[in-house]
This record gives C-alpha cells, sequence and structure tokens, in this order.
C-alpha cells in the first residue's frame, strides 16, 4: 500500500519540480533577452541622439554662416534662427555632457567595446560642441555686423569728401563694437581652424566648417584693415585732407609726411577689395587714393624723366610707372586712340 | 468690391428652380387631396415658413459654393529694401547695360570680366524686370531689349562687335533718351575699363542721369591707368562705381545683389513708382451662407421627419 501510495508523489513531485524548473528557466531566458534588448535599445538611442545633435549642429552653423553674409552685405533676409533655438541646442550639449561621458555612465563600457571608442565619441562630441559654441557667437556678432556696416560706408563717403572730422567721429562711434565683432570673428576663426577634421561625421560636415571658416576670415581680414585704415587716418587727420585734396585737385602738391601716409594707404588698400555693403564706399575711398598716388607717380616720373634728360641718366625713383600707355591720358574732345 | 470665385456654379440655380418647382407643385396637390380626405388644415403659418426655408436652403448652399469675396484694396509704399525683396515682382524697372567693346577690352580679357560681371547682374534682376544690352565705343548699338532670361543668352554674343574708339558720354546719352522714352524706371550700368577717348565729358553726362533719378553704375573692368581719374571723379560725385577686380565669385554676387536692390529702390522712388495696389480677400459673405444654410435645414427639421 505504502509503495502503491508513493509512486504517485513521487510522480507528483517530479512534475511540480519540473514544472517549477521550466518556470524558472523561463523566466531566466526571457530576462536575458530582456537585458540584452535593453542595452541595444541604449546604445541605439544614444547613438542616433549624437548623430542627430551632430547633424543639427552643422545646420545651424550652415544657417549661421548664411546670415553672417547677408548681414555684411546687408541683403534684406529673415534670419533663420532664433537665439532660442541655439541656446536650447547649447542645453542639449550641456546634459549630455553632465551625464554620458561619466565612465560609470557610459553604456558602451557594458557591451565589451573598447574604452577607444569612448575617446573617439568624446573628441566628436567636444568638437561639435565648440561648433554649437561658436554658433551662439556667429549669431550674435551678426546682429552687430548689421548695426556697424552702414556707418562704416558713411565713414568712408565722409572720408572721400575730404570731410575727415566727420569721417573719424563716424568711426569712433563704432569703434568698440567693431573691436568687439573683430574678437568674435577671431575667436569663431580660431575655434573653427582648432577642429580635428578627422572628428568630424562626414565630408559635408567637412565642407559646411571650411565654407564657415572662410566666410569668417574674409569677413575679419576686411574689418581689421578698415580698422587699421581709421586708425590711421585718426592719427594723421590733416595729412590725410591734405591727400585728399590733393586728389580733387584742389591742392598742387603734397608734403613728405602726407607722401608717406599715402603709400601707406596704398599697401592698406592693395588687398582689399570688399568690404561688405560698404564695398562701393570702400571703392570710392580707394579710387581718391589712388588717384592721387596715380598724380604723385605721374609727377614724379616726369621729374624722373627731366632729369634723365638733363643728367644722361634714368630716374632712381623705386616707384612702379602707372602713367597711361600713349602718355596722353583721358583727354575728353579729342580723337587720342582708336581704343 | 464681391466677386465670386467660383462663379460658374450659378448655373445650377436653374435645374434647382425647376426640380423645386416641380416639387412644390406635386406636395401642394398632394396637400389639397389630404386636407380634403382627412379634413385636416395642413396650410398654416409654420408650414408656409418650413416651406420657404426648404427652397431658400439650397439656393444659399449654391451661392455659398461660389464662394463670394469682399475685396478689400490697400496701398503699399515701398521705401526699404525689405519691402522692395517682397514685392520686386510687381515694380518692373529697365536694366540698361551699356557694355565698352572697344579694342582696349579686348586686352587682358577685360570683356570676359564685362560679361562675368553683366551675368552677375542679369542673374539678381527679377522675371518681371525689363533688359537692354547695348555696346559702344564711339557709337552705340542696341543688341537686345526684352527680359533676363533672353539677355543671359545673347549675352555672350557681344563679343563679336568691336567698335573704335571709347565715348561713355554718348552712351549715357543714348541711354537717358532710352529711359524718357519708354517711362518705366531705369538703372544705367556701364561696363568700361574707362579709357573714354571721344565725344563729351563722361563724368559730367553720367551726373546729369544720375540726377535726373536714373541711377547710374559704373563697373570697372580691367585697371587701365588711364581710368583712374574718370573713376575717380565718378566716385567724388556720388556715382557708384562697382571695382570688380579681385573679387571672388561670392563676393561679386552678393555686391552686386545688394546694387541691384539699391538701385533699383532708388530710382523707383525718384520715378514715384514704389506704390503698389495690393488686395486682401473676405471670406466672412461665404462663412454666412455656409451658417445660415446649416441653420434653415436644422430648422426645416422641426416639423419631424
Amino acid at each position: 500500500m505504502f509503495s502503491v501510495m508513493k509512486k504517485p508523489i513521487s510522480k507528483k513531485v517530479v512534475a511540480i519540480a519540473t514544472a517549477i524548473l521550466v518556470v524558472i528557466a523561463t523566466i531566466l531566458l526571457y530576462q536575458n533577452l530582456v537585458q540584452t534588448q535593453s542595452d541595444q535599445d541604449i546604445d541605439e538611442s544614444l547613438e542616433k541622439k549624437l548623430a542627430e545633435l551632430f547633424v543639427k549642429t552643422i545646420i545651424y552653423c550652415n544657417k549661421t554662416e548664411e546670415d553672417m553674409i547677408k548681414s555684411y552685405y546687408r541683403i534684406p533676409h529673415i534670419i533663420p534662427l532664433t537665439r532660442n533655438e541655439i541656446l536650447e541646442l547649447l542645453t542639449q550639449y550641456s546634459n549630455l555632457e553632465k551625464t554620458l561621458f561619466i565612465p560609470e555612465n557610459f553604456p558602451f563600457t557594458n557591451t565589451g567595446q573598447t574604452p577607444e571608442l569612448q575617446q573617439i565619441l568624446l573628441r566628436a562630441f567636444r568638437s561639435y560642441y565648440t561648433i554649437a559654441n561658436d554658433t551662439l557667437i556667429a549669431y550674435n556678432t551678426n546682429r552687430e555686423l548689421e548695426e556697424i556696416m552702414p556707418v562704416i560706408a558713411k565713414s568712408l563717403s565722409y572720408l572721400v569728401k575730404c570731410d575727415v572730422e566727420n569721417g573719424i567721429n563716424e568711426y569712433l562711434k563704432i569703434e568698440p563694437k567693431l573691436t568687439k565683432v573683430i574678437n568674435n570673428l577671431n575667436k569663431i576663426y580660431y575655434d573653427l581652424s582648432s577642429i580635428d577634421e578627422e572628428t568630424l561625421l562626414s565630408e559635408e560636415h567637412r565642407k559646411t566648417i571650411q565654407k564657415a571658416i572662410d566666410t569668417t576670415a574674409k569677413i575679419l581680414t576686411s574689418l581689421t584693415k578698415y580698422k587699421q585704415i581709421m586708425i590711421l587716418i585718426k592719427h594723421n587727420p590733416e595729412k590725410y585732407k591734405q591727400i585728399c585734396l590733393y586728389a580733387h585737385d584742389q591742392l598742387d602738391n603734397i608734403t613728405q609726411d602726407a607722401q608717406q601716409l599715402l603709400w601707406k594707404l596704398a599697401n592698406m588698400l592693395q588687398n582689399l577689395s570688399n568690404l561688405g555693403s560698404a564695398t562701393n564706399n570702400l571703392n570710392a575711398f580707394t579710387n581718391t587714393i589712388i588717384n592721387a598716388l596715380y598724380k604723385e607717380t605721374s609727377i614724379l616720373n616726369n621729374q624722373g624723366n627731366q632729369g634723365s634728360n638733363q643728367q644722361g641718366q634714368g630716374s632712381n625713383q623705386p616707384i612702379q610707372n602707372t602713367s597711361p600707355s600713349g602718355g596722353s591720358g583721358a583727354k575728353y574732345h579729342n580723337l587720342t586712340e582708336t581704343d | 468690391m464681391i466677386v465670386f470665385e467660383n462663379p460658374f456654379l450659378l448655373i445650377l440655380l436653374v435645374p434647382i428652380f425647376l426640380l423645386y418647382g416641380y416639387i412644390l407643385n406635386k406636395t401642394i396637390r398632394n396637400r389639397k387631396i389630404l386636407a380634403n380626405t382627412l379634413n385636416y388644415p395642413f396650410k398654416t403659418v409654420l408650414r408656409t415658413v418650413i416651406d420657404a426655408a426648404k427652397i431658400v436652403a439650397p439656393i444659399l448652399l449654391i451661392l455659398a459654393l461660389t464662394t463670394p469675396v469682399l475685396i478689400h484694396e490697400y496701398k503699399v509704399i515701398i521705401d526699404t529694401p525689405e519691402k522692395l525683396v517682397k514685392y520686386s515682382g510687381e515694380l518692373p524697372a529697365r536694366f540698361i547695360f551699356l557694355i565698352d567693346v572697344s579694342p582696349s577690352m579686348y586686352r587682358e580679357k577685360r570683356i570676359d570680366q564685362a560679361i562675368s560681371a553683366c551675368k552677375a547682374f542679369l542673374e539678381h534682376l527679377n522675371i518681371s524686370d525689363q533688359v537692354v544690352i547695348a555696346v559702344f565705343g564711339g557709337e552705340v548699338r542696341e543688341i537686345y531689349i526684352g527680359d533676363r532670361e533672353g539677355a543671359l543668352k545673347v549675352i555672350g554674343t557681344i563679343k563679336e562687335y568691336e567698335i573704335k574708339y571709347t565715348s561713355i558720354s554718348s552712351a549715357l546719352g543714348w541711354a537717358q533718351g532710352l529711359v524718357r522714352a519708354s517711362g518705366i524706371p531705369g538703372v544705367v550700368v556701364v561696363l568700361t575699363d574707362g579709357a573714354n577717348n571721344y565725344g563729351g565729358d563722361p563724368v559730367q553726362a553720367a551726373w546729369i542721369v544720375n540726377t535726373s533719378g536714373t541711377p547710374v553704375v559704373f563697373i570697372k573692368v580691367g585697371n587701365d591707368p588711364r581710368g583712374i581719374p574718370l573713376f575717380h571723379k565718378l566716385s567724388s560725385k556720388g556715382i557708384l562705381v562697382l571695382n570688380t577686380n579681385n573679387l571672388d565669385k561670392e563676393s561679386l554676387e552678393m555686391i552686386v545683389e545688394k546694387t541691384v536692390i539699391d538701385t533699383k529702390l532708388n530710382t523707383l522712388v525718384n520715378h514715384g513708382k514704389n506704390k503698389i495696389n495690393l488686395y486682401r480677400k473676405d471670406y466672412t459673405l461665404t462663412i454666412i451662407l455656409y451658417s445660415l444654410v446649416i441653420a434653415l435645414l436644422l430648422f426645416t427639421r422641426i416639423e419631424g421627419v
């Protein structure tokens, strides 16, 4: 009877134990599966999140660069970004920086991948974070550029009219802002140039950054040259007035000091052909300087020619000959040449 | 002023009236029969009103479908570059390009530089703007008049022309006559190396055209020293001189775009043609009609199904 009674009990126990084991195994397997899935999700979502953030940063950089060009040339446009949008982008970087790159939080460490990946991502993160920061600086600089460009044009137009005092006054109005803009552009240029190209995601991103560097450099160079010219005139107002009046045929000759200033100005203007929305005013200013220089060199060449005729030797003036070919120049009411 | 956006739908009123006339006639007859049979007064004030509503509702629906719109007219004065960019298509101007084709322009690829600068200008004009292209030396020859697209096609052909001597004043005088004759606000763009050697004083001529309200833009090509005094005098007279030397493509395009906007605005303001009439559509009437239709249809439901 005992044996009869024991048999079903043992069978029951085995059945229950087997069921329990199956349940436990299922739970363990499920947990393991869930765990693996969850790790993959984290990794994939992080990668996606970073990629999206980096792409957004490049889009913002591109938009700010376009905004900078249009602000510099004062071409009517709708500002493509708001300050808040850029600040929001920077907050995303700041939040990620606080949480992501601490070793215990870095999700890739759980997947057995090497810390090298962490370093690569960290470097990319730093590069794009720098670009995002520069986007904000560029945004603020663009607004200031819009303000200073008309004043730059005005200051140059006064100088063309030989109104040195007003020309300098206009410049002094914007001097602090101009210095700030130059400093900001310098910072942007330095930051973007320092970025390791290898850390950027794609060739398109590298091109965008290079374009931003070129634009910044172009504007920076022009504004710096303008500032140098204005400082030079600010320190030599009388000499500049002489040059200007001389160019306008209101003065027969200029002093040697004014001549030196004229050459300095001519040298400074040599590679300055573009000053954004003030380019036409710059051209007028350049034409004034060139005309004074042209008159001056013509006189010196004539003196040199006379000297050579008298003394039987050529002029030793180290001045480039810019006198017209054919020697007659532009004379109206005359048929001088057929061209 | 009221206009209908879909006036052709008014034609639907004819079959609607015919159909209603038929249905109403039949209904009245049936009601009379019922009234006589049941001895029940079918003709009450309420029923008459409901019948009227049933007739009016579809008529109003047809009227609503034709979308009657109230048109409000208002004027906009174009006095800023921003407004000009927005409404440039509504305000055509005539851009007259005077291209120097004297022998000196064929030195140092100056003519190619002129063509590039001219193309940059043309690309920034509005489709509604008119273009005149003329070449000059000692005389002026008009080679094109039309729109921007056509001008872009013919601009390369100016290399086929070479005219002896350079008389900028004659070219400017010719352009001034053209602006006066057309009555369209004009902008004169002179592309030259500045080696003027024939005719009257170009500075005086440019100044006269400029002060008459037609902006003159000089585009300096090449570095001919004979142009130095000329460009200086033009600049000091307040005439725009654009130097295309040492400019990269992007800078040239930006400067040209800015110049086009500024000069077009100038000429429109100077000629008093900087006002445009704009129209605003008001759909209030359509909304009222649809609301009335719904209200009438709901009202007719009080008689039951």
